[in-house]
């Protein structure tokens, strides 16, 4: 049998690339359709019901409350809890702790200014396993650029739900983050340069608070166990100032029953889809609130009832992250005055940054960021729960 | 009546210049015809004959090199109205006033065959009486055959030719080449191993032999009763019509087929493909009614139909997953392939088990005379195939692989889950034919196909075909031939997922077919064919076990089940020619299928939503027990009825059914998608299609047109239901709903076999619907209204053009056009906790943009020389020209609390290959 020498010569593959392309296509959309969301949680006090419109795609309109309805809770012995609106939109029931039990089912009616009556199904309020820990580890993420990777936080909720408790879960999570501003604070110009007296560190320490908006939902029902280890929650990279100090996250942990279970990990999952190869198509959810008469509307979102358990945790992270460039712009005398005269006295009093050498002060101008921490968002306050 | 020898005359000078064209050369002018006489008679074996007296005024005049005896004859002796007649023994005769006879004609209606003297049959286009006159008198000079003896025959009783017909050179068997009686306009094709059964009553007849890329033969034959007859063509040394779809006069006009192709792997070189690669199912996806779901899918769609619902069948051996590399090659290597049928209209009794196509693939059966190779190499893949005599003219083998080493493409991906994805997937075949003697053949054939792939180092897959078969042919007398075969074919798959390591599992599935297949072919007349048999299937699947993968998981371990069942079917057909014109293919299959035990099924309490909290009561069937039974008639009948000579109509309705289905709620073809029998719960689904069509010739053109129009009705068809899980429980039940399906259309295309410029262009207008509406509302789908099916395609446009520059350089392009695929959009947004949320439409209400491509390709072949040892080419493809961005998907995330739409494209620029192929042997080498 004859040898073949197979000779391998490519000429010019170009680059294979499969691309993901920001598109928004027509979509007529409907609006305008009735949603209702409500929940009762198992503390005492106004369980809230937010009734609002929904919008097209696209349309800025996007914050449409619904005045004017009636709503009211009721329970599965026969107790009702009638509701007020707060604000537009918003509705609270008042319910009181003793109401407010796990193995009570409740439903949520809602009358509209017509007489429409949507009802609920019932849900009942399963109990909720403590929290047992939250960890979190350095992970290195990757980008589109080859070794162009970042750090972050992952962390994780670990819990066990074993015995009576609900095997459903949702998380919410709010972060709160102490960051610093880069100088302390000596000289400003209000129209002229002043010289402060005693170097100032009011607006220096800074903490800020955000809810972490994304679904985070989890149920046993894979698992051969309630053991939940590492689930992984939220992920902090160290592309904003949130890990340059220290870092908190306050988790919730809200049990669920199948049907929310269902609703809101298809939400979850349709809001992080990815157009991948074998990825399935998103669909239509149905909520459990139901139309009861003819000229009822159908209803888009859920009625769920949950206990809430909570876990707070502080990180001190070890990783760089982004800082604001606090670098002086270098502005002679003239340059600066000429550039501080620029600023209308609405933006008094702007920060200088000042070296004094030998007896000579010079002021140069730097990022007012580097000097008041709140120009970032927060707030000097430090909360109370900060250790 | 003084014209009709005068054309005899013409002709025959003609023919034989042109067989034997004596020529000479010179520069004569004005010379008398005397010295010009003497003077051809010097340069070329020939003797004039005439008288002086005639000739006397007559002058010729002519000038260069090389130039036709015959014409200058033809342009000169008109004038004084003398004729010319070359003789056998090259003598030419000048005849004055009558042109000199030899033989009586025997074709009537002549008239208007108004010949003129001395006039040059190329000067004018033929009339349709001279044509036929024409043909009718070449048999003076063909080869006539004598088949059997008159004494042998029985009267009344139509004579049977059976024989085959191969490949001088390689001696390999010409599947699906031509016999054509034009008497009775009717054609005969070999079958699989190059026989063929010719059934006509005995008389004179011309033959005539067609083979793609092989000289055409005709023989004039005298069948005075039942005999043999076996044929040798040549291959045609340069051939013009590489890009032929294989479907000459014979199938487009006069035969029973409808929707039916068939490609040999030779013509589909020059069609530009992705990657550098030809691949059959390319080739099929530019065919009329034929859609896939998106570039990164194997799967097709045909008429409307679900990706399951095809039959590929590797040398009788079923093919349960097609798609190499996610769905970017086929399975198949096209080294080793030699032709595929392609049916999608009226499957011919003897297949069954599927409702919307067959594709039948043979493989090569190996040169049983000498030793030769092919192979190549492109940025993808690398491939070789070998072949030979194990014992010449007797037995053959054929082997072959193909790996990939494609890793380094995805290293250069941008997308970060794609780069650190790789994959692999190789494949093997081998074969062998043996001729045990003349009366019987045997095949074993055996394949195996391997895939592995990560994807974002969080998912492995792997997944496997394998699959052999034993076929024997027999021919159990003149009239009756027999074809027994095993196959059995098995597809796993293994499936990792990581992306949740608490709940990281792993799946191997399997599912196993075997099956008997015998068939027999009898021709009792020659108005007759008669095809019956049956085959039984045995299948067997293991859905496998969902198991905890890695030490951080904790998976509920969860088994699927195995599930077993029975198909059987008994066939019976006749293929009748009725008259002339009109011919009946009428059959019938009655297929069975039982679900056995041994398995669990539980009832569910009814008028309740079917799951785990309303199981009613739990049966257990034992091993063999049978669960469920189904079966039914499956009628598959055509018509044909010729209109003319060059058009023909044709009807067909076609029942078919389908025991088993393919899980999948994926856009794409997953490996992980499940086949499933159908059960205690599941029905099987049938359909019904009525195709109607009209088909023209042209052919002088070399085009012919087809039309088709079709209606299918599916029943049962399965669907998912919204956010179907089918790893969760064995109880699939719970994660599909059945419904009906309707699809119809037209299809018009026109074909250019031949020439300069090859190809097709075809139009389609097709929807598929689908419509699941139970009683209660989660037994429905939009409602329970007609929604879109995912593969629903209007319109779609696809041309495929080659133009043979020269022998060795081709260039040749596709461009497809049809409209976007459905999806389901946004609707509405909605808040809730501050955030956004997306309702959506109905299932499938929307549609992706519309998909355009071009692509390009240029052929360049090695030299032509004829005695040379290896023979290569260098194929350059640029995949998607245009560098349209077209969407694979289009989907929605939520980003900081707002949507955004994106949508993904695979092949966002053109794709340039170029790929290097070569052969033993020379460019005409098979």
């Amino acid at each position: 049998m004859q040898v073949i020498r197979l000779i391998l010569v490519y000429v010019g593959l170009s680059l294979l690339v499969g691309c993901i392309y920001e598109y928004n296509p027509d979509l007529e959309g409907s609006s305008n359709a009735l949603v209702i969301n409500g929940k009762v949680t198992d503390q005492e006090g106004y369980q809230y019901i937010e009734i609002s419109r929904s919008f097209a795609p696209y349309d800025p309109d996007n914050k449409r409350p619904v005045s004017g309805y009636s709503v009211e809770i009721q329970d599965d012995e026969g107790n009702s809890f009638p509701g007020a609106e707060m604000e537009p939109g918003l509705y609270g029931c008042w319910m009181d702790q003793e109401y407010l039990a796990p193995g009570i089912s409740y439903r949520l009616i809602v009358t509209n200014e017509q007489g429409n009556l949507y009802v609920s199904d019932f849900e009942e309020l399963l109990p909720c396993p403590d929290i047992d820990s939250i960890s979190y580890e350095i992970q290195e993420k990757e980008t589109e650029i080859p070794d162009n990777s970042y750090l972050g936080l992952q962390f994780f909720a670990n819990t066990d739900c074993s015995g009576e408790y609900a095997k459903n879960f949702r998380w919410e999570m709010e972060e709160t983050w102490e960051y610093h501003a880069r100088y302390d604070i000596g000289a400003y110009y209000d129209g002229r340069i002043r010289d402060l007296d005693h170097i100032i560190y009011d607006y220096f320490y800074c903490w800020q608070s955000k809810r972490i908006l994304s679904l985070y939902t989890y149920s046993t029902q894979n698992l051969n166990s309630g053991l939940i280890r590492n689930y992984p929650l939220n992920f902090v990279s160290n592309q904003s100032d949130r890990l340059s100090f220290k870092y908190s996250l306050l988790v919730k942990q809200l049990s669920l029953s199948l049907v929310a279970y269902e609703y809101l990990n298809t939400l979850e999952k349709q809001s992080k889809q990815s157009g991948e190869l074998y990825e399935s198509q998103p669909a239509q959810i149905q909520g459990n609130i139901h139309p009861q008469d003819d000229g009822g509307e159908p209803v888009l979102g859920l009625f769920y009832t949950t206990s809430v358990k909570e876990k707070r945790i502080f990180v001190r992270p070890d990783i760089v992250t982004w800082r604001p460039d606090c670098e002086p712009y270098g502005l002679s005398a003239t340059e600066l005055h000429d550039y501080l005269g620029s600023f209308g006295p609405n933006r008094y009093p702007i920060y200088l940054y000042f070296e004094d050498i030998g007896p000579f002060r010079v002021y140069d101008f730097a990022n007012q960021e580097c000097f008041d921490c709140r120009l970032r968002g927060g707030t000097t306050e430090r909360p109370d729960f900060w250790e | 009546m003084k014209a009709l020898p005068l054309i005899i005359l013409i002709f025959l000078a003609h023919s034989y210049a042109a067989a034997q064209g004596p020529v000479i050369s010179g520069d004569f002018r004005d010379l008398p015809f005397d010295e010009f006489a003497l003077e051809v008679e010097e340069q070329v074996p020939v003797k004039f004959v005439y008288r002086k007296e005639w000739t006397g005024d007559l002058r010729i005049s002519a000038s260069g090199e090389n130039m036709e005896l015959y014409k200058i004859l033809s342009d000169h002796l008109s004038r004084n109205d003398l004729y010319y007649f070359f003789s056998d023994d090259y003598r030419i005769f000048i005849t004055r006033d009558n042109p000199l006879v030899t033989v009586l004609p025997d074709y009537a209606g002549i008239e208007e065959a108004a010949g003129r003297s001395g006039d040059s049959l190329e000067a004018r286009e033929l009339t349709e009486a001279e044509r036929l006159y024409i043909e009718g008198r070449r048999k003076s000079i063909m080869k006539t055959i004598y088949i059997g003896n008159s004494a042998d025959h029985i009267n009344g009783q139509g004579a049977v030719i059976n024989g085959n017909i191969k490949d001088t050179e390689t001696g390999e068997a010409m599947v699906g080449a031509t016999i054509y009686v034009q008497e009775l306009s009717r054609g005969f094709i070999t079958d699989i191993n190059g026989y063929f059964t010719i059934s006509i009553p005995p008389g004179s007849y011309i033959f005539r032999f067609n083979c793609l890329g092989m000289e055409e033969l005709q023989y004039k034959m005298e069948v005075r009763s039942s005999g043999e007859l076996n044929i040798e063509m040549a291959r045609r040394l340069y051939p013009i019509d590489e890009i032929t779809v294989k479907s000459s006069e014979f199938h487009n006009v006069r035969g029973l087929q409808m929707g039916f192709t068939q490609i040999s792997i030779k013509n589909i070189k020059e069609i530009p493909v992705v990657l550098g690669e030809k691949d059959v199912l390319r080739v099929v996806q530019l065919l009329p009614g034929v859609q896939n779901a998106g570039e990164g899918s194997a799967g097709i769609n045909v008429r409307g139909s679900a990706v399951d619902q095809n039959m590929f069948l590797l040398n009788k051996i079923p093919i349960y997953n097609t798609s190499h590399l996610f769905g970017f090659f086929s399975a198949f290597n096209p080294d080793i392939i030699r032709d595929f049928s392609f049916y999608k209209s009226n499957l011919p009794a003897k297949y069954g088990g599927r409702l919307a196509s067959v594709i039948d693939i043979s493989s090569r059966q190996g040169n049983n005379k000498n030793f030769t190779a092919r192979g190549g190499i492109s940025p993808i893949t690398a491939k070789i195939a070998v072949e030979g005599p194990i014992k010449r003219d007797k037995s053959s083998y054929v082997l072959s692989a193909r790996s990939t080493y494609s890793d380094w493409i995805l290293k250069r991906m941008k997308d970060p889950a794609l780069r650190n994805s790789n994959a692999q997937f190789y494949d093997l075949a081998a074969g062998i034919t043996t001729k045990l003697n003349d009366r019987n053949l045997l095949k074993v054939f055996g394949y195996y196909s391997n895939d592995r792939f990560s994807l974002a180092s969080t998912e492995q897959y792997q997944y496997s075909n394998a699959g052999a078969s034993l076929d024997w042919w027999h021919q159990v007398s003149s009239i009756l031939n027999f074809n027994a075969s095993l196959a059995m074919s098995q597809y796993q798959f293994g499936h990792q997922n990581n992306s949740l390591p608490l709940e990281a599992y792993q799946h191997d599935y399997q599912i196993n077919h075997y099956e008997f297949k015998s068939d027999f072919t009898w021709i009792p007349g020659y108005r007759h064919k008669v095809m019956f048999g049956g085959n039984a299937i045995l299948y067997d699947i293991d859905r496998g076990e969902i198991l905890p993968w890695g030490e951080e998981s904790s998976r509920k371990p969860v088994t699927l089940g195995r599930e077993n069942g029975i198909e059987g079917a008994i066939h019976i057909s006749d293929q009748i020619q009725l008259s002339d014109r009109i011919s009946v293919y009428a059959g019938l299959r009655y297929s069975l299928y039982a679900y056995m035990g041994p398995q669990t099924v539980y009832e569910y309490v009814p008028e309740n939503p079917v799951g785990p909290e309303y199981i009613e009561d739990t049966l257990y069937f034992s091993e063999g027990e049978i669960i469920s039974f189904y079966s039914g008639p499956e009628i598959r009948a055509s018509a044909t009825y010729l209109t003319g000579t060059n058009n023909s109509v044709k009807f067909s309705y076609n029942k078919t059914r389908q025991y088993l289905y393919m899980l999948s709620n994926t856009i794409a073809l997953s490996p992980t998608d499940q086949w499933k029998l159908a059960d205690y719960h599941i029905s099987p689904q049938s359909a019904d299609q009525v195709s109607v069509g009209f088909y023209q010739d042209f052919n002088k053109k070399f085009l012919n047109f087809s039309a088709e129009v079709y209606y299918k009705k599916v029943n049962d068809i399965v669907e998912y239901k919204d956010g179907a899980n089918f790893i969760s429980s064995p109880q699939i039940e719970t994660e599909v709903l059945q419904g009906k399906q309707k699809a119809y259309g037209i299809e018009l295309m026109m074909k250019k076999n031949a020439g300069k410029l090859s190809g097709w262009l075809s139009f389609t207008y097709a929807r598929s619907l689908i419509r699941v509406d139970g009683d209660n509302y989660w037994e429905q789908i939009n409602q329970g209204n007609w929604y879109p099916s995912n593969y629903d395609i209007p319109v779609s446009v696809n041309a495929v053009m080659n133009l043979r520059a020269n022998r060795r350089l081709s260039i040749s392009s596709n461009l497809v056009y049809h409209t976007g695929r459905p999806i389901t959009y946004p609707v509405t947004i909605f808040n809730m906790d501050d955030n956004q949320y997306i309702s959506y439409s109905g299932r499938n209400e929307y549609r992706i943009p519309d998909y355009f491509r071009l692509d390009l390709s240029v052929n360049l072949e090695g030299n032509l020389k004829s005695r040379k040892f290896w023979h290569s080419y260098w194929m350059l493809n640029v995949y998607n020209l245009t560098g349209r961005k077209n969407a694979y998907s289009v989907f929605f995330k939520n980003e900081g609390g707002k949507i955004q739409g994106y949508k993904m494209s695979i092949f966002s620029q053109p794709i340039v290959t170029l790929s290097w192929n070569f052969k033993l042997g020379n460019y005409a080498s098979d």
